[in-house]
């Protein structure tokens, strides 16, 4: 009998022209978040779903941000296997921006698939649903469960998607394993990530006469020398799990963290980084501001809580009387990560090694995403997808045979994730 | 006091209603710079002379910013003063204040609203001496003129600069009083100079969380602004009278308690204000571009020549930074007489109104006053206490107002003297 591996790839290779069809039809829906309007987005999902006998449920607590729900069991005790993509994509710009045709065109061109979304990550989330009709029809030959999610609201920090799931639907979707297709490139899996936290500090004085520097306090002056005095968060040392540094050490996951992100990216994933987004004081060159607003945004790396950071904040504060301040990111992430040897790992380098001949290294990255949510409840979630690279921008596009091999390699790894003891 | 000064003092006293219901008026009347449109507070003025019986011509070589001139000559020949003050006010951050900035309300005996020391109080002063003192223009001598301009606040070419440029004729007399802020403690007779900067900083720029892609314009200009601290200790060699004046420990008190703790202090050295720092898109990008607005004051005996410079040698020091100057080019800190006629006579009558005899004081900030002494006419400022100038709930006491309207009156009755 032929393996179910060998069955899976001949059915894709066979639906090849249905399944970027299906990939286009999708890109082709607007779902831009804001404003978040997804319901299109979601019934063209139920139409694919309804077309093949596939029971769902709407799980809508925002009644234009609804969530899909689909599960099914083999019937043999096993492993429980979470799908989990998005709907909801980036705002498209400006319309005029697009070279092939706006955001939602679906244009091909030269092997490629243009429109909003393409990458981040309707790419991933066909995959998700391509590989849950395809193990639905092979279920007689796997073990476990396998469920099926696709959010809304993950552009925006996923309070009525996934959040609200794993709130209200907890039993249901956190499972014994996630895996999701962000975006990740070839090279690399994705099994932790870094989490923001956003800080917006104000400065207030009383102001004055510029040429009264007597009168007065300068915001600005005291905003600059906030500044410095926050690069010292920067030099805090993360307590990091053992598993966690030894990835973090190999040549091959720093090359692979060098080569997609930039060179100094794999120095800066364990480190937390402070970007000075925004700085915004007075009113006139010859006023003495009397407020200066300035944005932060640190990326904490896995090893350091919010609670640390919030802690070495309010101690560095203690310096500047004159300023406040408060947190504009969700108060309960933190930084995120699963174990870079676990099983499921292991399988997707499998996979994908077998589909595309590139053996993709476990990395923790720098964007957040829901995967967050599993990893927080102590489920492992992993994240192989498309190439970034072209995500929110203009050109924002996949290619026809990487999708392709995205399917590949979630549909073979989510069928060795359940198959049956023995084999 | 000579019996005419007697009499126009009686007539203020008389007019202490009208007097603050002018002000308070003027106060209602927006006239922010930036933008600096003055067309509505220019027409009250132009209204008020009107209705005394009083021609006026405006210039407006920017149509929103016009200015304003008025003379008269008196019964007899004699010297020319010159009355000046400007129309527009520093822009207002409403949610600091707790008053309307455009009420001109009165509370604690103050009068609240943006311009209430810079300077409508010294703007309703000079226009109400104006039309006292034109009601006894027959026993006066010499030539009175006003001027009301726009385009102070930020150094503007469409102000008094462009009076001086094209109706140089218009603006010069013998002497020139000026109603800016000067605390009623102290006379302004000269003033230091700013040099305004804007720095404009460029990087790449990318994603808030990928900070190794690019420097940070936002955090070079942190470094910047740490480093301009440096021009506030470039070393200064002021004229030795001047350097005596305020070495006087009991001028440098009065100072102080006219114009804030610390002012007399800064009389002679540089110091740097960061006006403006704005960059960055949002707060999750990296920021690829900075500006920061620079406002350094060179404080008498120090030459613009000698500050560049300086500044250039600090910003070579960051690649990514350009800079301009903002400010006219040409300017220096300059001073009159600090024993001139006008100082005596404003502290004299200062003193017959019941008051402590004012010092003289170089202002930390600068004036129109400059383009006077530039053209070699003395020019001496009198007016409110600068305690709340461009700050929220910026006020003036009433009681301050109507005394250097008094002081006004009769300072400018005593220089042109009468028969």
């Amino acid at each position: 009998m032929t393996s179910l591996a060998d069955t899976l790839l001949a059915a894709i290779d066979d639906r090849r022209e249905d399944l970027i069809a299906f990939l286009q039809g999708f890109v082709r829906t607007p779902t831009a978040n804001p404003p978040g309007e997804t319901r299109q987005g979601a019934a063209y999902l139920e139409a694919f779903l309804k077309s093949r006998d596939l029971t769902y449920k709407v799980i809508a607590p925002m009644p234009h941000m609804p969530n899909l729900l689909a599960a099914f069991d083999t019937g043999r005790p096993g492993r429980h296997l979470v799908l989990n993509g998005h709907i909801d994509v980036f705002p498209p710009g400006r319309d005029e921006m697009w070279r092939h045709g706006g955001p939602w065109s679906g244009a091909m061109d030269n092997g490629r698939l243009y429109g909003r979304g393409t990458a981040d990550m309707k790419c991933g989330t066909i995959a998700s649903f391509a590989t849950y009709a395809l193990l639905h029809e092979h279920r007689d030959r796997l073990a476990g469960r396998l469920t099926l999610t696709a959010v809304s609201d993950e552009e925006t920090g996923g309070k009525w998607g996934t959040g609200y799931l794993f709130k209200h639907h907890r039993d249901e979707v956190a499972g014994d394993c996630c895996l999701n297709g962000e975006p990740s490139s070839a090279h690399t899996v994705r099994y932790g990530e870094k989490t923001p936290h956003w800080l917006i500090f104000t400065v207030k004085t009383r102001g004055a006469h510029g040429a009264y520097v007597h009168m007065s306090a300068s915001a600005n002056k005291i905003a600059t020398r906030l500044m410095a005095a926050l690069e010292s968060l920067t030099q805090i040392q993360p307590e990091m799990p053992a598993a966690v540094a030894r990835n973090l050490a190999d040549p091959a996951v720093r090359k692979a963290l060098d080569d997609g992100l930039g060179k100094g990216a794999a120095d800066l994933v364990p480190k937390v980084s402070l970007n000075i987004g925004m700085i915004d004081g007075g009113l006139k060159t010859n006023m003495i501001p009397s407020a200066c607003r300035l944005e932060a945004d640190i990326r904490l790396p896995v090893g350091v809580s919010k609670e640390r950071i919030r802690e070495a904040v309010a101690r560095i504060l203690e310096d500047f009387p004159e300023v406040s301040v408060e947190e504009a990111s969700h108060p309960q992430d933190e930084a995120n990560w699963c174990d870079p040897e676990g099983a499921m790992l292991r399988i997707i380098q499998d996979a994908a090694d077998r589909v595309t001949g590139l053996r993709p290294v476990p990395v923790i990255t720098l964007a957040a995403t829901d995967a967050r949510f599993w990893r927080l409840s102590g489920v492992p979630a992993y994240i192989y997808g498309c190439s970034p690279d072209l995500m929110g921008t203009y050109d924002e596009s996949v290619g026809i045979e990487e999708f392709l091999n995205v399917v590949r390699v979630h549909a073979l790894s989510a069928a060795a994730y359940l198959a049956p003891e023995g084999k | 006091m000579s019996s005419l000064e007697q009499e126009l003092l009686a007539r203020l006293d008389a007019d202490r209603g009208r007097s603050i219901e002018f002000l308070r008026n003027l106060l209602r009347i927006p006239s922010p710079n930036p933008p600096g449109d003055t067309r509505a507070a220019a027409a009250f003025l132009q209204s008020a002379l009107r209705e005394a019986g009083l021609e006026s011509e405006m210039f407006s070589p920017h149509p929103e910013m016009p200015n304003i001139v008025s003379r008269f000559t008196g019964g007899h020949p004699g010297r020319h003063l010159v009355l000046n003050g400007h129309i527009d006010v520093f822009p207002v951050a409403e949610d600091e204040w707790s008053k309307d900035p455009w009420g001109g309300e009165i509370a604690d005996g103050r009068i609240y609203g943006r311009g209430a020391c810079d300077m409508k109080c010294g703007l309703a002063s000079i226009t109400l001496t104006y039309l006292h003192l034109h009601a006894v223009r027959d026993r006066l001598k010499g030539r009175l003129t006003y001027t009301a301009v726009s385009d102070e606040e930020t150094f503007g070419p469409w102000g008094a600069r462009w009076m001086f440029e094209n109706r140089r004729d218009l603006m010069m007399g013998d002497c020139l009083l000026s109603g800016e802020p000067s605390s009623p403690l102290c006379v302004r007779f000269g003033e230091k100079s700013p040099i305004w900067i804007a720095i404009t900083i460029r990087t790449p720029g990318g994603h808030g969380a990928y900070t190794h892609t690019s420097a940070s314009a936002t955090k070079i200009a942190g470094a910047i602004v740490a480093a301009l601290e440096e021009v506030t200790e470039v070393p200064v060699r002021a004229p030795d009278n001047l350097v005596a004046m305020f070495r006087d420990p009991g001028i440098a008190a009065q100072v102080d308690e006219g114009c804030g703790e610390g002012h007399a202090g800064y009389i002679s050295k540089p110091t740097l204000n960061i006006g403006r720092m704005t960059g960055g898109l949002k707060m999750n990008v990296l920021p690829s571009e900075c500006r920061v607005e620079a406002d350094i004051r060179l404080p008498v005996g120090m030459t613009r020549d000698e500050m560049r410079p300086v500044i250039a040698e600090i910003l070579s020091r960051f690649p990514e930074a350009t800079w301009e100057e903002l400010s006219p080019p040409h300017d220096a800190p300059n001073w009159s007489d600090p024993d001139g006629e006008m100082m005596q006579i404003l502290q004299d009558t200062v003193v017959g109104l019941g008051r402590r005899r004012p010092v003289p004081v170089i202002t930390l900030g600068a004036t129109d006053t400059r383009l006077w002494r530039y053209n070699g006419v003395p020019a001496y400022i009198y007016g409110a206490s600068p305690e709340t100038m461009a700050a929220a709930d910026e006020n003036v006491l009433i009681e301050d107002y109507l005394h250097i309207l008094k002081t006004h009156v009769v300072a400018a009755a005593r220089y042109l003297g009468s028969v």
